[in-house]
C-alpha cells in the first residue's frame, strides 16, 4: 500500500515538474512574443480585438489556476496531498515566486522603456508583466522539483 | 549579550521599523503622484516633472536594493551574517511572496480598470510596482517585528 501511494507521489511529482516548465514556457512566450513582434514591425501593440484578447486570458487564466489545483492533488487521498506538498515543495513554491516577483519588475521595467518607443496600452503592459511573472515563476518551479527528483 | 550582538539587535529593530514606514510613505506619496498626474494629466512637461521622475526612480531603486539586501552593506561581514541570518532570509523571502501576490491583485485591478477609463501604460505599471513593493516592505517589517517579539 506505502509502495503504491510513493510509485503514485513520484509519478504525480514528475509530471507536475514537466506541466510547470511547459506551462511557463507557454505563459513566458506570450509575453516575449509581443515585444518581438512589435519592435519588428513597429506595429500597434494589440492587434486582436479586445475581446478575444480577454477570452484567451480567461483560458490562461483558468489553465494555470486548474494546473495549481490539481498539481497540489485536489483530487486525491489527504495521504498523497500531504505527501505531494511537503516541505521541500513549499520551500520550492516559494522559492518560485520570489523570481516570478523579480520577473515582473524586470517586466515592468521593460514595458517603460518600450513604451517610449512603441505605442504600448495599460492592457499590454499589465499582460507582459503577469505573463513574465507567471510564466519565470512555473518555469523556476519545475526546474527546482526536476533538480530534488535528480537529487 | 556581547558589543556586536547588542548593535546587531539594534539594527534590526530599527530595519523592522524603517521597512514598516518606507513601506507606508512610498505607498502614500505615489498614490497621491498618480492621482494628482491624473487629474492634471501631466506628462513631463516641465523640468520638475522630470527631478519628480528621478527622484521617485531613486527611491524605488533603494527600495529595491532593501528587499534584495536588508541593509548592512558596509558593516563587517560577521555583523552583516547575524544580521541576515536564516530567519530574516525566510522573512524576505515570505515579504516577496506577498508583493508578488499585491502586483498580481495590482494588474489585476489595473485590467479592470481599462474598461471603465483610459489608463496610460506607465500609469498601470506605476500602480502596479507601487503596491508589490509596498506590500513587500508593509510584509517584511511586521514579519521581522513579529520575530524580534517572540
Amino acid at each position: 500500500m506505502k509502495g503504491t501511494t510513493t510509485s503514485v507521489v513520484d509519478r504525480l511529482v514528475s509530471q507536475r515538474a514537466w506541466i510547470s516548465i511547459v506551462l511557463g514556457l507557454f505563459v513566458g512566450a506570450k509575453s516575449s512574443n509581443a515585444f518581438i513582434f512589435d519592435f519588428a514591425t513597429g506595429g500597434p501593440w494589440v492587434r486582436v480585438s479586445d475581446d478575444l484578447s480577454l477570452i484567451a486570458w480567461i483560458v490562461w487564466f483558468a489553465i494555470v489556476l486548474l494546473f495549481a489545483l490539481f498539481g497540489s492533488g485536489l483530487l486525491r487521498s489527504a495521504a498523497v496531498r500531504q505527501r505531494l506538498n511537503d516541505e521541500s515543495t513549499m520551500a520550492h513554491w516559494q522559492e518560485a515566486i520570489r523570481t516570478g516577483f523579480w520577473a515582473m519588475m524586470a517586466g515592468g521595467v521593460l514595458c517603460v522603456i518600450a513604451s517610449y518607443e512603441t505605442a504600448l496600452t495599460a492592457r499590454g503592459a499589465v499582460q507582459v508583466m503577469v505573463s513574465l511573472g507567471v510564466g519565470i515563476t512555473l518555469l523556476r518551479f519545475g526546474q527546482l522539483e526536476r533538480l530534488a527528483l535528480k537529487g | 549579550m556581547d558589543a556586536v550582538g547588542d548593535q546587531v539587535d539594534r539594527m534590526t529593530r530599527r530595519r523592522a521599523r524603517i521597512a514598516t514606514a518606507m513601506g507606508i510613505l512610498f505607498i502614500s506619496t505615489q498614490g497621491f503622484r498618480i492621482a494628482n498626474d491624473q487629474m492634471t494629466e501631466t506628462i513631463m512637461r516641465r523640468p520638475v516633472d522630470y527631478v519628480q521622475f528621478f527622484a521617485s526612480t531613486f527611491w524605488l531603486l533603494m527600495l529595491l536594493v532593501f528587499i534584495l539586501f536588508g541593509g548592512g552593506l558596509w558593516r563587517s561581514k560577521s555583523v552583516r551574517s547575524m544580521f541576515n541570518d536564516e530567519g530574516t532570509e525566510e522573512n524576505r523571502r515570505r515579504s516577496m511572496v506577498a508583493g508578488f501576490w499585491a502586483m498580481m491583485a495590482g494588474s489585476a485591478l489595473c485590467y479592470a480598470i481599462t474598461f471603465y477609463e483610459p489608463v496610460q501604460a506607465r500609469e498601470a505599471i506605476h500602480v502596479i510596482i507601487t503596491i508589490g513593493v509596498g506590500a513587500t516592505l508593509l510584509r517584511f517589517g511586521a514579519l521581522e517585528r513579529r520575530a524580534l517579539r517572540a
